[in-house]
Parts: C-alpha cells; structure tokens; sequence
C-alpha cells in the first residue's frame, strides 16, 4: 500500500531535487549556457581582434559550399563509418575468442584492453612513430622481408588509412568489453537448448547470441559513432590533417578555422553543424535501442 | 571426439588471443624501446628485443627539462576534477533516482543528450569567456569544463550503481529516526563506495588524457602533460628519444591503473549498459 501523501512527504521529495541541483547548475552553465553563444557567434562574421558584425546564415552559407568542410565531411563520415563496423565485427569475434580459454583470460585481457585506456594523444605519437619512414617500426620490419614501406603521411590514401588503422586498434577493447560482458548473460539455458536442437555454432552465433546482443550492439555504434565522428586530438598528433587536407575531419576544420585562421564565426557555425551531424544519427540509434531493449 | 574437438577450439581461440595481445602491446614495447637507448642506437635500429637499457632520456626529461611542472599541472587538474565531479555526480544521481518523476527521468535523458555535444563546438565559447574573465591560464577554467563535460557520464555512472540500493533501505533509516542528511552520508554512501571509486577512476582517465581544452585554455603556467608530450613529439627528430621517454611516463600510470584496478575500469564501462 501506498503511504498516504502529506504535505511533508511532498516537501521530502522535492528535497531529493535539492541533490541534483549543483550538478545541473554545473552542466547548464558550463554546456548549456556556451552552447548558446555559439549558436549566437556562428551568426556573426568574427575574427578575433575585430568587431564581429551580424551576417545571418551567411556562415552557414559559406560552409556548405566550401570545399574544404564537404571534404572534411566526406573524410569524417569514411572514417567514421569504417572504423565502426570493423570494430563491431573484430570486438565481437575477440570477445567470442575470449570465451573459449580458461585460466589465462585474465592476463591476456589487460593487455587487450590496455590501447583504450591510454591517451589518444599518446597513442597519435607512438604511431606517428610506427608509421614514420626510414626509421619507423612498420618499415624496419618491411625491410626485414625486403618489401619497401610506403611513405605513409606523404600519400593520401596511406595516411588515411594509417589513421583508420590506429582508430581501430585503440578503440576496438571498448567493443570487446561491452560484448564480453554481454555474452557473460546470455542464458547457458537457452545456448543449451539451441546445441540440444542440434544447432552448430554459427547457428547458435546468428540465432542466439547476436540477437540477444543487439541492444549491445546499438550501444557500441552509438558511442563509435559520436566519438569517431568528432575525433580530433589523435589526428592532430598523429598527420595534423595532412597531407594536404586528405585526413582533416570536421573538429580539425573547425579548429584550423577558428584558431588558425581566425574566423569565430565561422568556426561556431562548423561546430553547430557538426552537433547536427551527430545528434541526428545518435537520437535514431538510441530510439532503436530502446525497441530492442524493449523485446 | 568431441572433447578432442573441444580442446583443439580452444587452443586456436588461444592462439588468436595472444596474436591480438601481441598487436596490442608492441607499440607500447616499441615506445619504450626508443626511450630506453641513445639516440644513435635508436636511429640505426629502432626496434630490437634485445640491447642494453640506459635510463638517461628519462633523467633529461625529469631532471634537466621542466618535466615535473607539467607532472605536477596535470596532478592538480586530475585531482581537482575528481574531488568536484564525483560528489556532485553521486547526489545528482541519487537525488534523481529518489524524485522518481517525469522530470527527473526527462533530465536524466538531456544529460545524454549533453554527453554528444562535440567539444570544438564549446571550445570556441570557452576561449572567448575565459578571456574576458581573465581565466586563461588558470587550473580554475580546466578544472571547471572537465568537471561539466565529466558530469553526464559520472551521473548515468553512478545512477548505474546507485539503482540497485532498494528505496526500503533508506525508509528503514528514516524509522531509526536518521534525517535525510545522515541516511546519505551513514547508509547510501558506505554502499555506494564501489560505484564513487569506478565514478573517481574514470574521472581520472577523462582529465588525465584531456588534450584538446588544455591545449587552448593553459600556457606557460599550467600546461599539462598531454599538451607538453604533443608539443615536444611535433618537434625535431633530433630529441625522438627524450620524446618517448616523454610518452612512455605519460602512459606508465595509466598502465599501473589499468594492472590494479583493471575488474572496476571493466565494471564502470559495462554499468547499466548489459542487465544482469
């Protein structure tokens, strides 16, 4: 039975929203309240030292036809998509792996999941390194077989998918952590009863264990995609954007916009076209996940 | 034969393991090798299993160069933002778990609305207000943007956590006549120890790595370690094994971090995301 409510009782609950408060004074002033001079900003042509003057969409305009951003775009979406789906595919078939064997799990899965972990910056660097000609480790072990490295970061397509290789490597742990708890509960009941109704493992993979990982599944794109999609500090590091512009995603355009070229703005209007970008796929992903959690 | 089966699935799943494992800790390997040779064994061959290990990148960097006050920097940002974040995150969550309404749900959900919002599109504003509050250069403007972009994340964390503490235990309090203040600090609290130190541990990892807000915000004064290791690697080839003593110290605690404590890093990605 419910307790009968008193005037105290609704006083006590409003109290609980009392704990909330800081946090979302914090947020609001700290996100909510820059968002909008952002929003304002972008309508503005703004170069730092000058007085901004009021030019509508004219920011907007500007960028949808600048070749720059729809390449940088076209570059973010690739990457984006790409990287999300090899480590959907590798994170699952890892965690599956990491299911058959016993004692050593434990072990083999800190040093798994180690690239995750350490900064994007760090690891940027390292590759930088790795992928270096001449000395680098990739062409030191090339030369081993007498095969010749290419010049990764002199060649567009080698650096953009030097950047894809090493978004993959760091971040497909999170895919496998998600998956491997997963699977810890899918019921053996009904994997027994599959195997019973004699049911090979790729069965049982495509109509046990992948359906009932689906929201799982929704939820690891849905985080790839936001953090792929705005990536910026491992790239920075890593190419800088180059060569040229052929590994620039939209946070370096807006970034080379606003800090280097100086155009506030314009470097507002990128960063709010590029929320746009991501909220609409993110809301369609999450409504997904909720049917899927839903059955 | 089906045993026989079995033990072969598992070698080869075995097998595999240590391949991926390997991929994943030869970079690591790689990094330190650079760092622990002279710069004349490091540039005829770069990658060797074997060779004989000096510590002098490392003491350049710690001892000669001003890599401690980077060290340092990095501390107090870190350290800051897990003794703001991680209190307000456990109130907000419980206070939001506890209204059980409509708007606490509602608020819940634009929270993860708050953890897409890219972070060059705030860093344009934060630029520009910290300017005009005289902020640059401070721990305060740091401290304060890792802490609100900390905030979604760490409360739908501790939400994870907190939920499973049933509405009775708290009623219970109530009848052994503790207040509100005293059922938080003397019931929720002790139980909520191993979601506040999950919420603590990533809060570190998020301001420890931060790179694009320092980058902007900090200068001479305050810069971090990511923003130092970034710089220094962007520059001549001639100091490449002084930078990665740089990027091996950079990652070493994180490695430590990951060693300990990796059963809690594992639980707080997985909070809330898989039932059961």
């Amino acid at each position: 039975m419910k307790p009968a409510r008193t005037s105290r009782g609704v006083l006590n609950r409003n109290r609980y929203l009392g704990f909330a408060a800081p946090s979302v004074m914090v947020m609001f002033a700290i996100m909510i309240f820059p968002l909008g001079y952002a929003v304002y900003y972008s309508l503005f042509a703004y170069k730092l030292g000058r007085e901004p003057t009021f030019v509508g969409l004219g920011n907007y305009v500007n960028l949808l036809t600048d070749r720059g951003f729809i390449g940088a775009v076209r570059f973010s979406i690739v990457f984006t998509l790409v990287t999300m789906i090899a480590q959907v595919v590798l994170g699952m078939a890892i965690a599956l792996l990491m299911e058959n064997v016993g004692r050593s799990r434990k072990l083999l899965s800190i040093l798994i999941y180690l690239p995750y972990f350490i900064s994007a910056t760090a690891s940027g660097i390292i590759f930088r390194w790795i992928f270096m000609s001449d000395w680098g480790l990739l062409s030191q072990v090339l030369s081993v077989f007498h095969i010749s490295s290419p010049s990764w970061f002199d060649d567009p397509n080698w650096a953009q998918l030097a950047v894809v290789l090493v978004e993959i490597w760091q971040n497909t742990p999170f895919a496998v952590i998600i998956f491997y708890a997963g699977l810890q509960a899918v019921s053996s009941d009904q994997m027994e009863a599959a195997a019973i109704d004699g049911a090979g493992a790729w069965r049982r993979l495509w109509h046990v264990t992948i359906p009932n990982l689906r929201h799982l599944i929704i939820l690891v794109i849905t985080i790839r995609y936001m953090d792929a999609f705005r990536i910026y500090d491992r790239i920075a590091v890593m190419t800088g954007g180059g060569p040229g512009d052929a590994t620039e995603s939209v946070s370096l355009f807006a970034y080379r916009t606003a800090f280097t070229n100086l155009h506030l703005g314009k470097g507002c209007a990128a960063g709010v076209l590029i929320l746009i970008m991501l909220a609409i796929p993110v809301s369609a992903l999450l409504k997904l996940m909720r049917n899927a959690e839903a059955d | 034969m089906n045993s026989d089966r079995h033990k072969l699935m598992r070698r080869a799943s075995l097998a595999g393991l240590i391949g991926v494992a390997a991929i994943s800790v030869i970079p690591f390997y790689y990094v330190f090798t650079i760092a622990s040779k002279t710069p004349a064994e490091a540039f005829s061959a770069s990658f060797q299993v074997f060779y004989k290990i000096t510590w002098d990148n490392f003491r350049q960097l710690w001892v000669d160069d001003n890599f401690l006050d980077y060290f340092v920097n990095s501390m107090i940002v870190t350290a800051a933002s897990m003794i703001v974040s991680v209190p307000l995150a456990t109130l907000a969550a419980y206070g939001l778990i506890r209204h059980e309404s409509r708007f606490s749900n509602r608020l819940l959900n634009s929270m993860l609305a708050l953890r897409m919002f890219p972070p060059m599109l705030l860093l344009i504003p934060y630029f520009l207000l910290a300017d005009t509050l005289h902020l640059t250069d401070t721990y305060t403007i740091l401290v304060l943007i890792i802490v609100a972009s900390n905030q979604p994340f760490a409360v739908w964390l501790m939400r994870g956590f907190l939920i499973t503490l049933p509405k009775e235990l708290d009623e219970a309090a109530r009848i052994d006549g503790c207040g509100l203040i005293k059922t938080v600090t003397h019931v929720i609290l002790p139980l909520s120890m191993p979601g506040i130190g999950t919420a603590a541990i990533f809060t570190f990892l998020l301001s420890y790595n931060e790179y694009l807000f320092a980058l902007v915000l900090t200068g001479k004064k305050t810069m971090t370690l990511t923003v130092a290791v970034g710089k220094y690697a962007a520059e001549e080839l001639i100091y490449w094994c002084t930078n990665a003593a740089g990027v091996v110290s950079i990652i070493a605690p994180i490695c430590v971090v990951m060693v300990l404590l990796q059963k809690w890093l594992v639980k707080g990605l997985t909070a809330g995301a898989v039932k059961g």
